[in-house]
């Protein structure tokens, strides 16, 4: 039995005995990207997740007052920080909302049987949550160009970071859905890490201005490295020792600066995605 | 029942398409999968009955790669199953117990991203006709009905021509013009060489459409076999209303069979269950002296009845073993 020829003894037409190439997990990715765009643009709740964030971008403009850093204006320090604000507002509360929603609806535990892997998933979620946030953050980028003609002096920082902090977000909004029973739940539960990284991120309460402890902590968390990231690249800055005083910086000096900053978020980035280790497919149970 | 034009199982390797061999799952302290094995063979579809909270879920989740056994092993087209590993993917398809749909999307949408997203697939235009819903394709989904959401659900698992399919509940929610549609189509697909592990509330679906069954109850294989075997195993019965003077120690002795006295809407009745190997003769062999007896003593037998069982009759006497479990009785087997 064992010597059998299988290219003779298959029976015709069974569905073991076709040959078949299966398709790449980056196809899959970028197919279930249009997706999301499509989902992004019927599901008004999630249409509102994404353009709320904008609300920091209009904060952003009417800041007054005089800038700690000197020759940047408060404007151009909340403007170019703002991305930030996008970024955990839709990682963190979209995603984990949607997430949920769809666990509950078992529509990642059917993908999952019909063996789309879940980097395809993740994947696809992060690709699209990145495009809104890129164009979302145009809006304060053509501001400041608009305004003033400020262009950023490190683009390439600045998408780094954007990437980087879009990726961690992504992943540990999808990653708090463990603690959810459902997309009400998980809504709720998300509010508490919004408000915890958006009051320890700098954009609220400048982080000097914070007991020692406290500031090395925020430091610590994801956001207040990303938006110090942001800054200095768009501005050219060195302002990851504080607001107060920065000089201005440019090439290697900047980069060599920012490097503390840059190891958190990598960090964290890391960190999200072990986190998707203990993510939950099957709503029924943990497990 | 398809046994008769079904290609040679096992062809190539030999193995078992899909294999359990002494399952357990717990839940904490909650034991609900208590070491049941079974093998479902290519171009054959098994059944897996029983009560709500049988297992049978839990089983088919393991089975999908969901869930890690507690103890036991399960294989699939011979790979450990846990976790989707990428030698199956493509190879194995679902329909989950319940819908697992985008609602914003519509039909021909849906079918689209799936076809997208494998390899080989069916033609939409196939697809939608498989499921009906070919007038439905540019509905969003939300406004499907459930039955419709069902066969939209089973048109996703097999558009990959999968070797290997799980259907739980498939068929739940449809009226009774698309049930009969959609077991065809099954049917067919079985008759392609599929191995299908089927879990059902419906006792007629698994009459028309196993090759094999087993019922489950409480986590445990009570009655395993095709549905000849298990309703032959589980007996005929011959029955009648007591007579009048007659004491259960005076009835006779027949043959292969037990004698049960019990209450029918507040009658006191007779009822042998007669089991053998002599599936064909038996009934008849115990008849008989019944009949020498009655003739002897003089005794008519009213209401006498003979019949043989149904798989209906199987599965209510499993689920009412268990109520004797409980109360400290002894398993009916």
């Amino acid at each position: 039995m064992t010597t059998q020829q299988t290219a003779t003894a298959a029976p015709t037409g069974t569905a073991g005995a076709r040959q078949r190439r299966p398709v790449s997990t980056l196809r899959q990715t970028l197919r279930l990207t249009r997706t999301e765009f499509t989902l992004i643009y019927r599901y008004r709740t999630a249409l509102f997740f994404v353009l709320f964030p904008l609300v920091f971008v209009f904060l952003g403009v009417v800041t007054q007052g005089e800038s700690p850093v000197p020759g940047v204006s408060n404007e151009t320090l909340a403007l170019t920080g703002s991305p930030a604000a996008i970024i955990m507002m839709i990682g963190i509360m979209h995603v984990s909302n949607t997430y949920a929603a769809r666990r509950e609806q078992l529509i990642l535990k059917r993908f999952r049987a019909s063996g789309v892997p879940p980097l395809a998933l993740f994947g696809a979620t992060t690709l699209s949550v990145l495009a809104v946030v890129v164009l979302l953050t145009a809006v304060p980028v053509g501001v400041l160009i608009g305004g003033s003609g400020e262009l950023p002096a490190d683009p390439v920082m600045v998408a780094l970071t954007v990437v980087l902090s879009t990726v961690t977000m992504v992943l540990l909004g999808a990653a708090s859905t463990r603690l959810a029973r459902n997309a009400e739940s998980a809504q709720m539960i998300s509010m508490l890490p919004f408000l915890a990284l958006y009051s320890s991120s700098g954009l609220m309460v400048p982080l000097e201005m914070m007991p020692g402890e406290l500031e090395t902590v925020c430091r610590l968390l994801p956001m207040a490295p990303v938006v110090d990231l942001l800054r200095g690249g768009y501005t050219g800055h060195d302002v990851f020792g504080g607001l107060a005083g920065a000089s201005p910086a440019t090439g290697l000096d900047l980069w060599a600066a920012a490097l503390p900053s840059l190891a958190v978020v990598l960090v964290w980035t890391a960190l999200s995605v072990l986190a998707l280790r203990y993510f939950r497919w099957d709503p029924r149970q943990p497990g | 029942m398809s046994t008769a034009e079904q290609p040679t199982a096992g062809t190539g390797s030999g193995e078992h398409a899909i294999s359990v061999r002494d399952l357990r799952q717990s839940y904490g302290d909650f034991e609900a999968v208590r070491g049941i094995s079974f093998e479902v063979e290519r171009g054959e579809l098994f059944a897996l009955l029983g009560t709500n909270g049988a297992g049978k879920t839990t089983t088919v989740e393991t089975l999908e790669g969901f869930r890690r056994p507690t103890a036991g092993s399960v294989r699939v087209l011979g790979a450990d199953p846990y976790g989707q590993p990428p030698e199956l993917r493509g190879r194995v398809d679902a329909v989950l117990q319940h819908s697992g749909l985008f609602p914003e999307l519509t039909t021909a949408e849906t079918v689209d991203l799936s076809r997208d997203l494998a390899a080989d697939p069916m033609d939409r235009d196939a697809v939608l006709e498989l499921t009906g819903l070919t007038d439905k394709a540019g509905v969003q989904v939300r406004q499907l009905s459930g039955g419709q959401k069902r066969r939209l659900d089973l048109g996703l698992a097999v558009l990959s021509r999968p070797e290997a399919l799980f259907l739980d509940e498939p068929t739940t929610g449809m009226d009774p013009e698309a049930r009969r549609a959609t077991w065809e189509t099954i049917a067919g697909l079985v008759r392609e060489g599929m191995a299908i592990l089927l879990t059902t509330h419906y006792l007629e679906e698994a009459e028309r459409l196993a090759d094999r069954l087993a019922i489950m109850h409480r986590g445990e294989t009570r009655a395993e076999g095709t549905v000849r075997d298990v309703v032959l195993r589980w007996g005929d019965r011959i029955a009648f209303r007591m007579p009048a003077g007659v004491r259960v120690e005076d009835l006779p002795e027949l043959p292969g069979a037990t004698a049960a006295a019990e209450i029918r809407r507040g009658e006191a009745w007779v009822c042998y269950t007669v089991r053998g190997d002599d599936a064909d003769g038996r009934a008849h062999r115990a008849m008989e002296p019944l009949l020498e007896w009655a003739r002897r003593s003089g005794t008519a037998l009213e209401r006498l009845e003979l019949r043989s069982a149904s798989l209906e009759d199987v599965f209510l006497s499993v689920a009412e073993g268990a109520a004797e479990v409980v109360s400290g009785g002894q398993d009916s087997g």
